[in-house]
């Protein structure tokens, strides 16, 4: 399968956490990211979003039915991410838009088994894929973009 | 340090590996990932490749300078690519082969003995000392 993890744009401040909306900038972000994503995506894919609005508001830039998850709010642990996104079992593409740290946490597990969280700047996504080589199964990091390189 | 593993486009069979060319898909990769290197990079890098005729042909479409480095060659130890790399100054890129360079990237970013795979002609942009960040993958098919 190919999956997805999708940081949301840069949001601006309020007392809710859940309630941030995304920033001007935020939302040039995720559009650049939207864009090339459709690019690329097979036609049909599974779009997974935290509650939280400002991931909800970037994963709205792909136009593309919306599941949201509540696993995938702040706070969501690596297994939560995996459950949620049906890793590595799950059929085509998914795309699965929430927060920092927890996708850095569930990158590092899944591609290195390591604990500390990688990094992962504000509208950046990576690609990942699995697959069976040698009897071993494998993670393919295929792309790892952020906004300011599109 | 930033660093950049390139890993060196599709090439032809051969019996000499050394000698192997990249094939007209190979050529096309390369072209198209120097294109999306050059509008990304700073003013300033060095270009390190192992003196496989497929690694030199991929740094060439940079257009830039290239200096060979033997202990990039196919079989070349992460420890080989670190320190290759950690001769120069500023952004590095070093254009060599696999399972080496992935090897490099799990010893940089994850100080793990592990082999990562990276794609023919695909680039990693890592940046930071160790554990370093995994600032951007691009593969030609991505481009």
């Amino acid at each position: 399968m190919d999956l997805i993890l999708w940081r949301n744009g840069e949001a601006e401040e309020h007392e809710d956490d859940l309630r941030r909306r995304l920033s001007t900038k935020g939302r040039k972000q995720a559009a650049r990211a939207a864009q090339w994503l459709l690019q690329r995506l097979p036609a049909r894919f599974t779009l997974l979003s935290s509650p939280a609005l400002r991931a909800h508001q970037t994963a709205q830039t792909l136009g593309a039915p919306i599941k949201v998850e509540q696993s995938l709010a702040p706070g969501a642990t690596p297994q939560a991410i995996i459950d949620a996104a049906g890793w590595p079992d799950a059929k085509g593409a998914v795309v699965v838009v929430a927060h920092q740290p927890d996708l850095g946490r569930a990158l590092a597990q899944l591609v290195a088994g390591a604990q500390n969280p990688w990094s992962i700047k504000k509208g950046a996504f990576w690609w990942i894929s699995n697959r069976v080589r040698d009897g071993d199964a494998q993670v393919v990091v295929r792309a790892v973009v952020s906004p300011d390189l599109l | 340090m930033e660093l950049i593993l390139w890993r060196h486009a599709d090439a032809e069979e051969g019996t000499d590996d050394m000698a192997r060319r990249l094939t007209r898909k190979g050529e096309k990769q390369a072209a198209a990932m120097a294109k999306w290197l050059r509008a990304h990079l700073p003013e300033d890098y060095t270009l390190l490749a192992s003196p496989a005729a497929r690694a030199q042909e991929t740094a060439a479409a940079l257009g830039t300078k290239v200096i060979t480095e033997k202990t990039l060659a196919p079989g070349a130890a992460p420890a080989a690519i670190i320190k290759a790399a950690q001769k120069h100054e500023g952004l590095v890129i070093v254009v060599g082969h696999q399972p080496d360079l992935g090897r490099a990237a799990a010893q940089w970013v994850a100080g793990a003995r592990a082999d990562w795979s990276i794609r023919k002609g695909a680039i990693w942009w890592l940046s930071g000392a160790p554990p370093a960040r995994i600032e951007a993958v691009v593969s030609p098919d991505m481009l």
